[in-house]
């Protein structure tokens, strides 16, 4: 092999080039951000409580927590054709189900993830390899003591005379709404493949319509409407800001929805993403979270319900029993139908 | 005979470069230009050109060019019953706008010294907030039984029963004319502030009553600006997204609802874009439409040729 000046001249240019990228190559492995979609507001302060933890024991690592509706950023990895910018991200059961057919999330790494083993089976097999249950919420009803003398117990109860006028409803592109719907459709005898008799019960309610899960408890406080389905953690929310807003779970029961954290495709660090789900299904941070004012309800076996949570979450077993579960890979394939039927009928 | 020379010369090569450093012509207006090329036509164009493909998971399909989409949203009579929702919701908002805006604008033309500061000042204070915070301020002055308004007429006994204005059209009205105001008030106040008042002296002069004066000199002269207002209020009020999603309520949509709802809920991407081209193209024949009209109106001040 004969160097000529001009290759001398190259490797020599490159390996000065190598020597001053190096500190940065460096660098960059020791300072690292993991982009988390998190929830809003008060919900997200569990997370900040394991970012906070996480970045104390590695060395560099920022945690950025970014609260959004998991749709806007469905939306947003959808635009940006694979290149996510979040690594990790947390999704209700009809997301999470779109998220695999569309490919934005991917399956789970059992092994890198141990404490995925302690997850109740039953929960567990609703993510269909894809991510960890993490918590779980409840649609239950809430309505404002203010105005509603008898307390409703049931689904039915929504629809007594004198409420006529006074029900809100949240709009079913939602998970919250889909779910409502859904509980609606079996008070009246429907299921998730007969959702007809829900929307009679719809035309019967005559629901004032609510655009987010946080425009319901804001017109919940307005005394605009007396009662609404909602989500458990909302209404306790709510309620620890010392408005009379009470939560109930109505009979025959309170439709259940898992939050299901997945590792979204393309992320820079699946090492990272493992370890924020693995931390997720530790028995701290699951009795954290489930405990006041957050009341997300623990899908790790063994962890207690706190006391304070009796009225947002079951405690009993007889209590877990009675929690509805959807099946939510028949409502997915319908979702746009049922959108675009609600917008026909309420705009 | 010296034109016919010059124009035989071939043309010089540096004069290009002259009106450049000279300045004259479009070309200061290039960097203007290229940025709005940039950053506002080409993502349009996309988006709009998105109302006539396939997309799958984020992508064109090869070869699916389709006018699906768009006869699916023009044969569609949900959207055209938002469309003239829409559409009389922003002709009503300015129209009211209008009516609001004149008088305040007549009266600052009137004014002198620190008063016509201290008015400019609250015309223009509005626009230091957004229109997020004004919608919002709208919902706590409208909003149920615990309303400002509400608590103070339930309280001095006018009505017994709450009002319900929050989450229909009119409070879509009252807030998008609220915050559209100084949208109106601008043009206006710029023409009838620097109007000729010799014509309304003539025209005193000549016999004519105020009233008459107005009518017949004042509003024909601050015509530009009605017509200005006009279209500036119609445009951001037809494809307002904000006011109707916060004062309508979840039952209310307009065009500009159902882009988004297809766009960021629905993810039918072709179909949003399919709404976002009715949308843009019915405010461009619009503002085609009032700027026509308004130089058909304002054509005796042109000098004829």
């Amino acid at each position: 092999m004969t160097l000529s000046r001009r290759h001398f001249l190259g490797t020599g240019a490159a390996l000065g080039a190598a020597s001053f990228a190096m500190p940065g190559l460096v660098r960059a492995q020791s300072s690292r951000e993991l982009i988390v979609v998190s929830f809003a507001g008060q919900l997200q302060e569990p997370h900040r409580w394991l970012a906070d933890q996480m970045e104390a024991e590695i060395p560099g690592l920022t945690v950025r927590l970014v609260p959004s509706e998991s749709q806007d950023i469905v939306a947003q990895i959808k635009a940006a054709q694979g290149f996510s910018p979040y690594d990790v991200m947390p999704n209700g059961e009809p997301p999470h189900l779109i998220a695999q057919t569309e490919g934005y999330i991917v399956p789970l790494d059992a092994a890198a993830v141990p404490n995925a083993a302690n997850v109740e089976p039953t929960f567990m097999a609703l993510a269909n390899g894809f991510g960890v249950p993490t918590s779980y919420s409840l649609i239950g009803i809430a309505y404002n003591e203010a105005l509603v003398e008898t307390p409703p117990t049931s689904w039915e109860d929504m629809f007594a005379p004198e409420l006529r006028g006074m029900v809100g409803f949240p709009r079913a592109s939602s998970n919250l709404g889909l779910g409502a719907l859904v509980a609606l459709a079996r008070t009246r005898g429907g299921s998730e493949s007969d959702l007809e008799p829900g929307w009679a019960a719809l035309e019967e309610l005559q629901p004032v319509i609510g655009r987010s899960p946080s425009q319901l408890i804001q017109m919940l406080e307005r005394e605009e409407i007396a009662m609404a389905p909602i989500w458990n953690n909302d209404a306790a929310g709510a309620a620890g800001k010392g408005l009379p807003i009470r939560f109930i779970m109505p009979d025959p029961g309170p439709i259940v929805v898992l939050s299901m954290t997945s590792q979204i495709e393309g992320t820079q660090h699946p090492d990272l993403v493992h370890d924020w789900m693995n931390r997720l299904l530790s028995p701290e941070y699951q009795a954290r979270a489930a405990d006041a004012p957050y009341f997300f309800g623990p899908t790790v076996t063994g962890v207690p319900v706190p006391d304070a949570a009796a009225e947002y979450t079951p405690t009993t077993p007889e209590a877990l029993a009675r929690l509805q579960t959807v099946d939510w890979s028949v409502i997915a394939p319908q979702r746009g139908e049922i959108v675009d039927r609600f917008d026909r009928t309420y705009s | 005979m010296s034109d016919v020379t010059l124009d035989a010369l071939p043309p010089r090569r540096f004069s290009w470069r002259r009106r450049i450093l000279e300045g004259g012509g479009l070309w200061p207006a290039v960097p203007a230009l290229v940025y709005l090329a940039v950053f506002l036509v080409a993502p349009i164009v996309t988006l709009l050109g998105f109302g006539f493909v396939t997309l799958d998971r984020g992508q064109v399909a090869d070869g699916s060019f389709t006018l699906e989409h768009m006869t699916g949203v023009l044969t569609d009579p949900l959207v055209w019953r938002l469309t003239w929702r829409s559409f009389w919701v922003a002709v009503v908002a300015t129209t009211l706008t209008l009516f609001l805006a004149y008088p305040v604008a007549y009266a600052f033309s009137h004014l002198q010294g620190i008063w016509r500061t201290l008015l400019l000042v609250a015309i223009i204070s509005p626009l230091l907030t957004s229109a997020l915070v004004r919608a919002y301020a709208w919902i706590v002055i409208l909003g149920g039984r615990r309303g400002l308004l509400n608590q103070t007429l339930l309280s001095t006994g006018i009505i017994d029963q709450p009002l319900q204005i929050l989450n229909t059209s009119m409070a879509v009205l009252i807030g998008m004319t609220q915050i559209h105001l100084p949208f109106m008030i601008l043009p206006l106040l710029a023409v009838l502030a620097e109007r000729d008042r010799r014509f309304e002296e003539a025209s005193l002069n000549l016999g004519a009553g105020q009233v008459a004066t107005f009518f017949k000199v004042v509003v024909p002269m601050s015509l530009p600006g009605i017509v200005a207002g006009f279209a500036l209020v119609f445009a951001v009020s037809y494809t307002n997204f904000i006011i109707p999603q916060l004062l309508g309520g979840g039952n209310y949509s307009t065009l500009a609802v159902q882009v988004y709802e297809q766009t960021i809920v629905v993810l039918d991407w072709s179909r949003g874009a399919a709404l976002a081209t009715l949308l843009l193209g019915s405010c461009f024949l619009m503002i085609l439409l009032i700027t026509a009209v308004g130089a058909h109106l304002t054509r005796w001040s042109e000098v004829p040729k």
